[in-house]
Parts: C-alpha cells; structure tokens; sequence
C-alpha cells in the first residue's frame, strides 16, 4: 500500500513537473513568436516610413529642373550655382538604391545648395516678383517641411527596430530571425548649415 | 509655426467674477422672490390660525376655522411677507449669482451662456453635429451644464462642465472644451500618465506612441491609429509645450474636434483649460491644427 501511494506521488511529482516545463516552454514560444511579430512590424514601418520619404525626395527632385529654369529666365549669371544644383540633383537621382545614411548626405548637399540658390535670387527683384518662382519656392518649402517629418518618423521608426534588435532577451529572436540593425540607417541631418532654418527676407531689395 | 502664448489676458477679471457678481439686483428674481414670500405668508398664516384654533376649541366663533382672523387685520401675514420676502432674494441671488457672473463675463467677452443646452454641438452651430456621435459624447460624462460658447473666426468653441464619472458609481466635477480644429487631423487621445496605467503598458494590452524624449514619454500617454500624422503633431514645439503643462488633462482629437477636460470646477479651472487649448492650438503645425485665440487681451 505505502510502496502504491509512493509510486502515485513519484508519478504525480512527475507530471506536475513535465506539465510545469511545458507550460514554460508554450510561454516562451508566444512570447518569441509575440517578439518575432512585433520586430517583423517594426521592419514594415521602416520600410513603409522610408518609402514617404523617397516620395517626398523625388518630389524635390521633380521641382528642381522648374525652378533652375525658372531662375535662369531671370538670372543667368548665377550659371555655376545652377550647375552645381543641376549636377547634385542628377547625383541624387543616381543614389536612390544606396543605403538612407549615404543618401542623407548627398541630398543634405543638394538641400544646401538649393537654400544658396534661393538666397542668391534675392538679389533679383524680376525673378522675387515672379508668380512662377514664388510658386515654386512655396512648393519647395512644403516639400521640405514634409521631407523633415517623413524623416523624423522613419527615425523614430528605426531606434524603435534598432532597440527590438539589441535589447536583450529580444535580441536573442532578433538573431534567430535574421534581423539586423545594419537594415536600416539613420536618415540623419549632419551639418549645420542644414539644421539652421534658410532665413529668407522677402522685403529685402538690396542684392547679396 | 507661432510660439504658444505664456500671457493670458483676463484671467483675474474672470476669476472675481467668479466670487461675486456684479448685478445684485434682478427684476425677475425680486418678482420670483414677492412670489414666494406672499405664498410663505399665506401658507405661516393658515398654519398659525389652525395651531391657534386647535388650541382654543372652545372660544366662541372658533368652530369655524378660519373665518374668526377675518375679524383683524392680518399683521402677522404683512409681517411675515416683509421678513421672507427679502431673505428668499437673498437666497435666490446666492444660487443664481455663478450663473449671473458667467452671464454677464459672457456679454462683455462675446461668449453666449446658456446653464442648460440639449444637443449642445447642433445648438452652437459646429459644422458638423453628426460628428457628436462619432465622438461619443456620452462618454464624456454626464450632467453638463453652464455651456459657454463662442464663433472665433468661424471656428465654434464650446466650454462647459460636467461629472467625469469615476466607475463606482460616483462622479468628480470636470470642465471640458470642444473646439473646432479646422483641419482634419487624425484620431489622437492623449492625457497625462497615470502610475496605474504603468502595468498595462509594460504588458502591451496600452500601446503608447513613443517619442525621442523619454521624459515626455513617461510624462504623457498618447494612443493613435495614424502613429505617422501623430509625429507631425508632436512635433518639438508641441512636445515643448506639453512638457510645460503640469494640469492632469484629457485631449481627444477625432474628426476634426478637439474634446480636452480637466478635473475640479469654478472659473479657475476654465481658464486653464483654455489657456491649454490655445497654447496646443498655437504650438501644433498650423496646417494640422490650426492655431486659435479663446480669450482676447
């Protein structure tokens, strides 16, 4: 009889156990696939984010060949100012399948040079007093606007994946899952001159 | 983009009223008030005269209840006229005088006042009052009253109070804004976080957008289905701003109204709550939000 009752608590201890490690174990499957999901919707916002921030890109491009011409109408001295905008939207354009931090960069160059292009038609009262120009700039300005808040987004959308790839224990299915915090770079701004606001006076007639 | 104002203009002329109104003498409540005293005269006098008859049943001329007092001229009812009359207006001035103050801060601020409104959104002429359901106005709270409202640039405000309900059964006084917000900015329910909520989120049943400051973070709650129009929102001026509001409020955007409330009551808590809405209104993006002045300076 005690031998019997032994055998039945051997048994029951047994199982209590078995059922124990398997409930840890179904736990830790939904939390991994829970993680898994979560860093695969992580993902799809980065992507969904950058693919804002190329539309809003290739809109700046698009305005680019209107206001050069527009420019050129009335200033055709700033020739060498044109060219470098001509040439760094074509170097833009030819970057689109590089990665966002190399792009950062050259569409920083270009944003630059297009805020000296704007400054510099200050000087000329015929292309300020244009409803062409005014229009576009307008438009450039809201592109630009735009652009900085895709950008902040896409961002914030990437630490978050950066965070879910690198915070330990979640790091453990970022690995098992193949995610990589090298997928997505930071669309950042990384010189001054981009970060300052383009102080544009539109009362001013003097040229500078 | 306008820096949110820090100033507000007549905030102190607003709380005074608050304390006391300026017009103690009304027509209708000293009509009211003759009213009731004649009526309290009259009831003190056939109660006095039945007590007296009771306790003399056998005068002479007293079976006949109350035709004996006919015989005198009725001084206790003159009395009793002249002493309730006056404290009856006092007492109908104490209760009416909040809604006189908001009535008369209201005509010389260009606000309507109504202490009742039924439907209040199609009473005040919001552009679209099917967008109260949508809204869902009874879940802010219930027993609204004292509605002030106003056309500002033909954007309609609406400022009221009500019982924010506290789920067992009991309720706390809350003042609440409606605003137009002239845009259609997406659907944002944002309020100051509680050490309540901190489980919730930490198990993923709440699911905050989160941004690049943790103190905001861990300062306020914003839920959204549109995380991408919600970055454009809060954006650094915004975030700024929030981070220099200490008040424990409410903001719910939906279909282009702006719904905020704040816990307590009185003119004092209006007034911030006013002076929120107009800082968020001026700090947000203009072509989200756009910006509005509730009080003049």
């Amino acid at each position: 009889m005690t031998d019997q009752l032994t055998t039945i608590i051997a048994l029951s201890t047994g199982a209590t156990i078995a059922i124990a490690v398997g409930a840890f174990i179904l736990i830790l499957i939904i939390w991994g696939f829970a993680v898994y999901n979560g860093l695969v919707r992580k993902r799809q916002s980065c992507k969904e984010s950058w693919a804002d921030i190329d539309t809003e890109l290739k809109r700046r491009h698009d305005l680019i060949p209107n206001l050069v011409s527009t420019v050129k109408g009335y200033a055709a001295h700033e020739s060498e100012t044109l060219n470098e905008v001509t040439k760094l939207r074509e170097n833009a354009m030819k970057a689109q399948d590089q990665s966002p931090s190399a792009r950062s960069k050259i569409e920083e160059q270009l944003g630059s040079s297009l805020g000296n292009l704007i400054v510099r038609a200050e000087a000329y009262p015929d292309l300020k007093a244009s409803n062409n120009f005014l229009e576009l700039q307008k438009e450039l300005s809201e592109t630009e606007t735009r652009i900085a808040r895709s950008r902040r987004f896409y961002n914030s959308n990437v630490r978050s994946f950066h965070n879910g790839c690198q915070v330990i224990p979640a790091s453990i299915i970022a690995g098992i899952g193949g995610f990589k915090v090298e997928e997505f770079d930071f669309f950042e701004v990384t010189s001054d001159s981009e970060r300052k606001p383009v102080d544009v006076n539109f009362n001013s007639t003097n040229a500078s | 983009m306008n820096s949110p104002s820090a100033e507000f203009g007549n905030a102190e002329e607003a709380i005074i009223l608050n304390a006391w109104a300026r017009n103690f003498f009304s027509w209708r409540i000293l009509l009211q008030s003759c009213l009731c005293g004649i009526v309290l005269a009259a009831f003190s006098w056939i109660l006095w005269a039945w007590v007296y008859a009771q306790m003399n049943p056998a005068s002479p001329g007293t079976s006949t209840f109350p035709y004996y007092k006919l015989k005198y001229f009725p001084f206790e009812l003159v009395l009793t006229f002249i002493v309730t009359t006056p404290l009856v207006y006092l007492g109908m001035w104490m209760k009416a005088r909040k809604t006189l103050a908001f009535a008369s801060w209201c005509r010389r601020h260009g606000w309507s006042y109504a202490s009742r409104l039924r439907n209040p959104l199609a009473r005040t002429g919001f552009a679209n009052p099917g967008h109260a359901h949508a809204v869902k106005m009874g879940r802010f709270g219930s027993k609204h009253r004292d509605f002030f409202w106003k056309d500002i640039h033909g954007r309609k405000v609406i400022l009221n109070r009500f019982e924010i309900p506290c789920g067992d059964d009991s309720s706390k006084p809350g003042v609440r804004v409606i605003v137009e917000t002239g845009t259609m900015a997406p659907e944002i329910e944002f309020r100051r976080k509680s050490y309540t909520e901190l489980g919730s989120i930490h198990l993923g049943s709440i699911q905050p957008i989160r941004f690049e400051l943790d103190s905001f973070n861990r300062k306020w709650l914003i839920k959204t289905d549109d995380p991408k129009k919600t970055y454009d929102i809060f954006d650094q001026a915004t975030i700024e701003f929030l981070m220099r509001t200490h008040e424990p409020l409410n903001v719910h955007v939906n279909q282009g109204i702006l719904i905020a409330y704040l816990p307590g009551k009185g003119i004092e808590k209006r007034i911030r709550l006013m002076k929120f809405v107009e800082g968020f209104s001026q700090a947000v993006p203009d072509d989200l939000i756009m910006p509005l002045s509730l009080i003049e300076s």
